[in-house]
């Protein structure tokens, strides 16, 4: 029966192709909007990605992200280091500020202080991350921005006697452009690219010590304290020696990112937003979906009345129905998934900052969704063919 | 003497209820035995479509017994029913009623599909039997038939589980008189051939010279019995 089954659903292949590009539809859009809130997550916790050397990160307890941080002393540091499994500590401090370019335009940024002998958790330019050590430079990234790092194309080094002229023609920031933090004239001499940020922002990588030059305020005090464990230590014994010894928050890398993911979904408003664009592509794809096979169904009445009539019992016709919606489902999550890959690997390829990233849960939801919406949507088809008159089968059309 | 087949005795039908009742048959008696190519003739809505859904157990009767085969359709419930027509009652429709993305051999398999035979040993037997109704284009979609070879593969398609009862609705009405009697010499011979018993509804007074019996359905009632 299995057979027929099959060969009713190929048979009409408008109908088919129709219910299968309806339900890979869906299940590309279930897809795509799990890899991309999974993309925007993952970004949420780029910093920590970005230090793969850290073992362990240690901050105030009241931070529970990479994203809302205040500032501990720098002193903390030094005890942290004496802590037995410690192999060393580095500080890493984390400001928003304000950078200004030649044309008079201003732009937020995240500014990132590294320790200033280890330069840990400076990404590698396009340079060298040697050139720090010249006073007063920063290694400078988009962050995931687009056209924000974007300087005039003339380079007058003429801050003070510039008018604003938005019309200016713009370029992208090179290593040797100038520009201002805090009043003071600060030199690229890098352009990395690192891992994204949710949401975009500007980065400014630096030294600790260019840092608590331009911002004073913020000498002595550290947003992180990076750590790296000794060879075969116990990472959880050290983060509980940590909190026990300075009464600070300590998270082992992979915590910490679980840590920020939660932020993010309890906080962000834009998962929020995701969550919606999900929820619509569920119930566009029950719509879509119950259409495509309710018309299926309906539209083959005659047939299934044909098989009842010849002595197909209610039982065989509606694991008919469920069979045609499983393998429809099969054939389509397939394409739907894939075309989704696809699409991801477009996304890496063609370098648009876009974020996408397809973890083992989007294609598995998918599945499930779209094997549920499925089943769901064969349930109620099956009701005219159970409630159908098999005398139909005597009509004359 | 030969089997008593089918036994209808005060059978009546009312669809509907209240102002919209329609009374479709009102108390057919009748009795169909073993060898017998029995027609129904009558204008329409004369119930003719109504007895013999019933008498094939796709309607209950409102009033009245049914006995098909030693059986009291009215006590079937609808599983049994299903499981009685697949075993024992083959149809031809008027309109063929083919599956049109099944093959002529895999429509005729389908009763032996839904009993769950081997997919192989069904086609076998099923290209077997259109041989014996003259139909080998096995492989043939119905949207690639003629009317005839249609009709052919859907009376195959009625024979494959050898059912005692073939039920013919309309079999000749959509050909040629020669087709047409081609078409009911094929029944004729299957009846006597089989030991079956084939029961025809038809407007067809071509046909009506094979028929063993006619009864004459008129306003929900049997008027006469000729031979």
């Amino acid at each position: 029966m299995r057979y027929i089954a099959l060969k009713l659903l190929w048979g009409d292949k408008a109908k088919f192709l129709g219910l299968v590009f309806g339900i890979a539809f869906t299940s590309f859009m279930i897809t795509f909007a799990l890899s991309y809130l999974a993309g925007f997550l993952t970004r949420g916790f780029a910093l920590i990605d970005e230090n793969p050397n850290v073992d362990i990160w240690v901050m105030d307890p009241s931070v529970t992200s990479t994203e809302l941080t205040t500032q501990i002393p720098l002193s903390m540091m030094y005890r942290v280091k004496s802590i037995e499994g410690v192999a060393y500590a580095a500080p890493l401090l984390l400001k928003n500020i304000d950078i200004r370019f030649e044309n008079g335009m201003f732009q937020k940024a995240q500014m990132i202080a590294a320790d200033d002998a280890t330069l840990a958790g400076v990404p590698k330019p396009d340079t060298t991350r040697d050139l720090l050590y010249i006073p007063n430079s920063v290694i400078a990234d988009t962050g995931g921005t687009s056209d924000k790092l974007m300087t005039p194309d003339i380079v007058s080094y003429d801050f003070t006697n510039r008018t604003i002229d938005l019309n200016e023609p713009l370029r992208r920031v090179r290593p040797g452009d100038l520009m201002l933090i805090k009043n003071r004239l600060i030199r690229v001499v890098g352009i990395s690219k690192t891992i994204a940020r949710f949401p975009p922002r500007i980065l400014i990588y630096t030294r600790y010590k260019t840092a608590s030059y331009l911002y004073p305020s913020i000498k002595n005090k550290t947003t992180f304290i990076l750590v790296k464990a000794k060879k075969g230590a116990n990472l959880e014994k050290i983060v509980k020696k940590i909190e026990k010894e300075t009464s600070l928050r300590a998270r082992t890398s992979q915590q910490f990112k679980k840590d920020t993911v939660r932020w993010y979904m309890i906080n962000s408003e834009d998962v929020g937003d995701m969550v919606s664009m999900l929820l619509l592509a569920m119930i566009v794809g029950f719509g879509v979906t119950g259409i495509m096979m309710y018309m299926f169904t309906y539209e083959n009445l005659k047939q299934y009345a044909i098989l009842k009539a010849i002595g197909a019992s209610q039982k065989l016709l509606v694991s008919t129905v469920f069979f045609q919606a499983f393998v429809s489902a099969a054939i389509s999550v397939g394409f739907g998934i894939g075309f989704c890959a696809l699409l991801g690997d477009f996304l890496f390829v063609s370098e648009l900052d876009y974020p996408f990233r397809m973890m083992w849960f989007a294609p598995v939801i998918g599945v499930i969704g779209v094997f549920f919406i499925s089943f769901v949507v064969a349930l109620v088809s099956i009701y005219p063919v159970l409630k159908m008159d098999p005398s139909i089968v005597f009509s004359r059309r | 003497m030969s089997e008593l087949i089918v036994s209808c005795k005060n059978i009546q039908k009312i669809y509907g209820k209240g102002k919209t009742e329609v009374c479709a048959l009102r108390g057919v008696d009748l009795q169909i035995f073993e060898n017998e190519l029995f027609m129904i003739a009558g204008p329409s809505g004369s119930g003719k479509t109504t007895l013999i859904s019933i008498i094939s157990t796709l309607l209950s009767p409102t009033g009245g017994e049914c006995t098909v085969l030693g059986n009291d359709i009215s006590k079937m419930d609808d599983s049994q029913k299903d499981e009685f027509r697949l075993n024992n009652i083959g149809f031809v429709f008027q309109a063929f009623n083919l599956l049109p993305p099944l093959s002529a051999q895999e429509n005729v398999a389908v009763p032996l599909l839904i009993q769950k035979r081997k997919r192989e040993t069904s086609l076998e037997k099923s290209r077997s039997i259109l041989k014996e109704v003259y139909m080998e284009r096995f492989h043939a979609l119905p949207s690639e038939l003629s009317g005839g070879e249609k009709q052919r593969v859907a009376i195959a398609r009625a024979l494959i589980n050898e059912p005692k009862l073939i039920i013919c609705d309309e079999p000749t009405s959509n050909f040629d008189s020669k087709t047409g009697k081609k078409v009911i010499e094929i029944l004729k011979d299957l009846a006597k051939r089989e030991k079956s018993c084939v029961i025809v509804v038809t407007h067809d007074n071509r046909i009506f010279e094979y028929a063993d019996r006619i009864a004459y359905l008129e306003d929900g009632v049997v008027k006469r019995v000729e031979r």
